[in-house]
């Protein structure tokens, strides 16, 4: 058979005779191969530069945060208001309960009417006549105290470990929950400033409405350490250590957060010093158990209604007057005078006594300072839409510890002094459950060594990436976008599967009947070729060399659009990717680049095969066709 | 066949002037082993035909084509032999059957009944593959219209022959450099068909035919697309062929005055040979 590179000359005068039509071939298939090439090598270039920030953060750990929000079923005592078992239950209960306060109150010598304090939440339903709980009376200590037994002894605690036993490469890392204290609360002091003009049970409703406020949270060491810039910080001063999200440490240094036309050299530069200057922020927090809580609600309510009666001269003083204390200290309430004669201290004294007789005492004020200093920036769980590059880029593979919340490591709270981190404030084990409330919510953070049974585990419980779920049992990505990211890529690798299958087919048409009309209007010029001796076999030499040169035209008009389109999305974009991945990751290695742009893809390889396979496939039938042919025919019916 | 004594000699003969010139000229020595060994390379592969004598008997030769449902007789029952270092005028009137008597003859077609015989070797029986070896080695195609390559530039049309036949490039670029010299063109080398005058091209047609260095040279009217002059430049072209390099021509063509100038004519009139 004639040579390679013999074949290759006579196969290339082919691609010279029809050059409109040629390039035409060569144009829709390598628009199309380009295309697809084009989103590769972005992707790729996407995937490269994910891997290159996966030990940033946590995007080399895939955990899931499980939630167990409550037991289906449980006792609600709404659906059995007309309950007759319940019923006798409340009014036994509440029988008893006024029996024991009664007799409190007089050993005590303390006024109590029960029909005033504690009615009977149970009625007599006019319609049926029989007994049935008022539905003002749900809320009565009685009703409250027989509903919380029954859903207590209905309770099943929920057992992390049990529920990840199928899944072998799974490992509980902690809780992930924020700070609850189990008497009073942690508030937020906006501006290191305790908010202290509102007052009575508005003061409680003010720090739940200030949703801006950020939440303390204490993550185990593992997941806090890449985060960490800070590492000798010194514990023995007494402030907690935290790792901040970026969005929350940049408005704590006072900076406005910067609009989306910023410019991108301006947002690094902001994420550079936010990150320097780490060590400055601080957020203050004051813990008040109820019983402070309720004596500052009273101060400041004497402190309003003094102010308000400051003209009026028959206004007298309450007889124990408190001292709200300095909105900066967190402090104690004080006594600045106490004008009480001894039986009213004494009524005083047996209130307690009676209080502490019928359980109902909140025990003595406590309060305390919790200052939380930076320790590191974690990437904020990224609001942007997919307005821009770099907002995409945040939310697909930011690496984060929480939303809004101020993270402790568990390690190093270990560290500080205990008298700065009370039991009442930082511990993090399971709170026993109160008879009245109802189950709380657990939070783990689960890490699986296999990505694969984390996907099993969010699909068997019907959680979505977005970390959307159904049932008892909500599941979420935690951490980083590991999971999402992984899952874009076996997306995108099922999608390319059938993008090759489809244009490769369209491929093989547009090539091959583009060989086809070259074939037939060179069969003059075969029948020359056999006259002068060639074999059947060189001829089908030329025209599969002739297909080979058109593929690889068409690869190569494919690689250079394919490498404009990547390089222009590179170009255009990669500054805006990088500083969106760097907020993402809070990278501490600021000089890192996100790029779009990478070669380093096998689907490119095979987009070359599929085109040049494209060719030689749509070659076979026309060179089969052209080589039966009789040359003397084929010279006949030209001349 | 090579057993006799005589050709033993003459090997022994060819061996021993090598080894002289070695001793004078090892380049040239070397060369001449080369195109030596090729020659014997090449006579292996090919069919050989008888020396002297009859080149190509054709007998009782019948060639019918379908066109429709008619049955359309080109030749009917043609007879004749083509001798070694012939220069053969086929003649006839349009459709009289020459060009196709000239396709059987080359092996382009195969005959309805009859045989065309090279030597001993009926080019019907031929297989295609082996039909395109008996094409690429033995005869040299000149047409009409001459069909060069038209994106090819000359020193790459007439190697064309040479690629099929898998010579090595540089022994087929240093042939056609010769022919080119032969036939006059030496200073086209470089140039495309297009820049060529009809004349030109037909030469180089001619050079093309040459490559493999056939035994017999089939011209399909070569003069008939060309003026005068240029026509009676090429039959001295064929002329100068015959006689250097002793090649045999069959020339199809209507021009009485080529005939003349041929050994001999041989007219074919409604598919027969005219007596």
């Amino acid at each position: 058979m004639i040579r390679f590179n013999d074949a290759a000359i006579l196969a290339y005068t082919k691609l010279r005779t029809h050059r409109i039509r040629t390039g035409i071939a060569i144009a829709v298939a390598g628009l199309l191969f380009g295309l697809i090439a084009a989103v590769i090598i972005v992707a790729q270039g996407v995937f490269d530069s994910v891997d290159r920030f996966s030990d940033e953060g946590l995007n080399n750990r895939t955990v899931l945060s499980i939630a167990h929000v409550g037991q289906s079923g449980e006792f609600n005592e709404y659906e059995h208001m007309n309950d007759a078992e319940f019923v006798l239950e409340v009014e036994a209960a509440h029988k008893a309960l006024v029996l024991k306060k009664q007799t409190a109150a007089k050993k005590f010598d303390v006024t109590y009417t029960p029909e005033m304090q504690d009615p009977s939440p149970v009625a007599i339903d006019p319609a049926t006549k029989q007994k049935t709980i008022a539905e003002s009376g749900l809320e009565a200590e009685a009703v409250q105290q027989i509903a919380g037994a029954r859903r207590l002894a209905a309770y099943t605690p929920f057992d992390i470990n049990a529920y990840i036993k199928p899944y072998p490469t799974a490992k509980v890392l902690g809780l992930n929950s924020t700070l609850q204290p189990t008497d009073g609360m942690l508030a937020y002091m906006r501006d290191a400033k305790e908010a202290l003009k509102q007052t009575g049970a508005n003061r409680q409703q003010m720090y739940s409405q200030d949703n801006e406020a950020p939440m303390l949270g204490v993550i185990e060491a593992s997941l806090t350490k890449p985060f960490i810039i800070d590492k000798n910080f010194d514990t023995s001063k007494g402030e907690i250590p935290a790792i901040f999200p970026y969005s929350t440490a940049e408005k704590l240094l006072g900076y406005k957060p910067l609009s989306s036309k910023t410019p991108t050299s301006e947002k690094l530069s902001r994420l550079g010093e936010v990150r320097s200057k780490i060590r400055n922020i601080t957020a203050s927090y004051c813990y008040r158990n109820q019983a402070s809580s309720l004596l500052l609600s009273q101060a400041i309510a004497q402190q309003a209604e003094i102010t308000r009666n400051v003209s009026n001269k028959e206004y007298t003083k309450p007889q124990l007057l408190y001292a709200v204390p300095n909105e900066a200290d967190c402090g104690a309430i004080v006594v600045t005078s106490d004008t009480r004669n001894a039986i009213e201290k004494k009524q005083e004294t047996n209130r307690i006594s009676y209080e502490k007789e019928i359980g109902a005492y909140i025990g003595e004020p406590t309060q305390q300072k919790v200052v939380v200093r930076g320790v590191g920036v974690a990437g904020d769980i990224s609001t942007a839409s997919g307005g821009s590059v770099g907002g995409i880029v945040q939310g697909l593979l930011g690496s984060w510890l929480g939303y809004n919340t101020l993270v402790i490591p568990e390690d190093m709270l270990k560290e500080v002094p205990v008298q700065f981190r009370p039991e009442a404030i930082f511990s993090t084990s399971l709170k026993k459950i109160s008879n009245y409330a109802y189950f709380p919510f657990q939070s783990y953070l689960v890490e699986f060594s296999d990505k694969t049974q984390a996907r099993a585990l969010m699909e068997k419980t019907g959680s979505t990436l977005g970390g959307v779920g159904m049932g008892d049992v909500y599941v979420s990505p935690y951490g980083s976008g590991v999971l999402i990211v992984d899952e874009l890529r076996r997306m995108f690798e099922q999608v390319l599967v059938w993008v090759f299958l489809i244009v490769g087919t369209v491929a093989i048409i547009i090539l091959g009947s583009m060989i086809g009309r070259t074939v037939a209007e060179g069969r003059r010029e075969s029948a020359i070729f056999r006259a002068i001796g060639a074999k059947r076999s060189d001829i089908g030499a030329i025209y599969g060399m002739y297909a080979l040169l058109l593929s690889l035209r068409a690869v190569l008009f494919a690689a250079i659009l394919a490498l404009v389109l990547a390089l222009t999305v590179e170009i255009l974009f990669w500054h805006e990717a990088t500083l969106g991945a760097r907020l993402a990751y809070a990278a501490s290695d600021t000089t890192r680049e996100f790029h779009l742009f990478s070669l380093n893809s096998p689907y490119l390889l095979a987009i070359a095969g599929v085109i040049i396979a494209a060719g030689v496939i749509a070659s076979i039938i026309p060179i089969l066709l052209g080589a039966r042919r009789s040359p003397i025919k084929d010279m006949r019916d030209d001349t | 066949m090579t057993n006799s004594v005589g050709v033993e000699e003459k090997k022994l003969d060819a061996i021993r002037s090598l080894i002289e010139v070695f001793d004078n000229d090892p380049i040239s020595a070397a060369r001449a082993f080369r195109e030596y060994a090729l020659n014997t390379a090449r006579k292996k592969t090919e069919i050989v035909a008888p020396k002297g004598a009859v080149l190509l008997s054709v007998r009782d030769l019948v060639k019918t084509y379908k066109r429709g449902r008619q049955k359309l007789m080109v030749l009917n029952g043609v007879t004749l032999d083509i001798h070694e270092g012939e220069f053969v005028a086929i003649t006839g009137a349009s459709g009289s059957g020459k060009s196709t008597l000239l396709q059987l003859m080359g092996g382009l077609d195969k005959p309805t009944s009859g045989e065309v015989n090279y030597g001993n070797v009926n080019l019907a029986k031929l297989s295609d593959s082996k039909l395109s070896l008996f094409r690429r080695q033995t005869v040299g195609f000149v047409f009409q219209f001459f069909y060069l390559q038209p994106f090819l530039r000359l020193n790459r049309n007439l190697e064309v022959p040479g690629m099929f036949a898998r010579t090595k490039r540089s022994l087929r670029q240093t042939k056609v450099k010769e022919l080119t010299e032969k036939v006059g063109l030496s200073d086209r080398l470089k140039h495309f068909p297009k820049e060529l005058s009809g004349g030109q091209m037909q030469r180089a047609a001619i050079a093309r035919a040459l490559v493999n260095m056939p035994k017999i040279i089939l011209a399909d009217e070569p003069t008939g697309n060309l003026d005068s002059r240029n026509g009676a430049a090429i039959i001295e072209l064929f002329e100068t062929i015959r006689r250097e390099f002793g090649t045999t021509i069959v020339i199809v063509t209507h021009d009485p005055s080529i005939a003349r100038r041929a050994d001999r004519e041989i007219r074919i009139r409604d598919g027969k040979l005219e007596v």
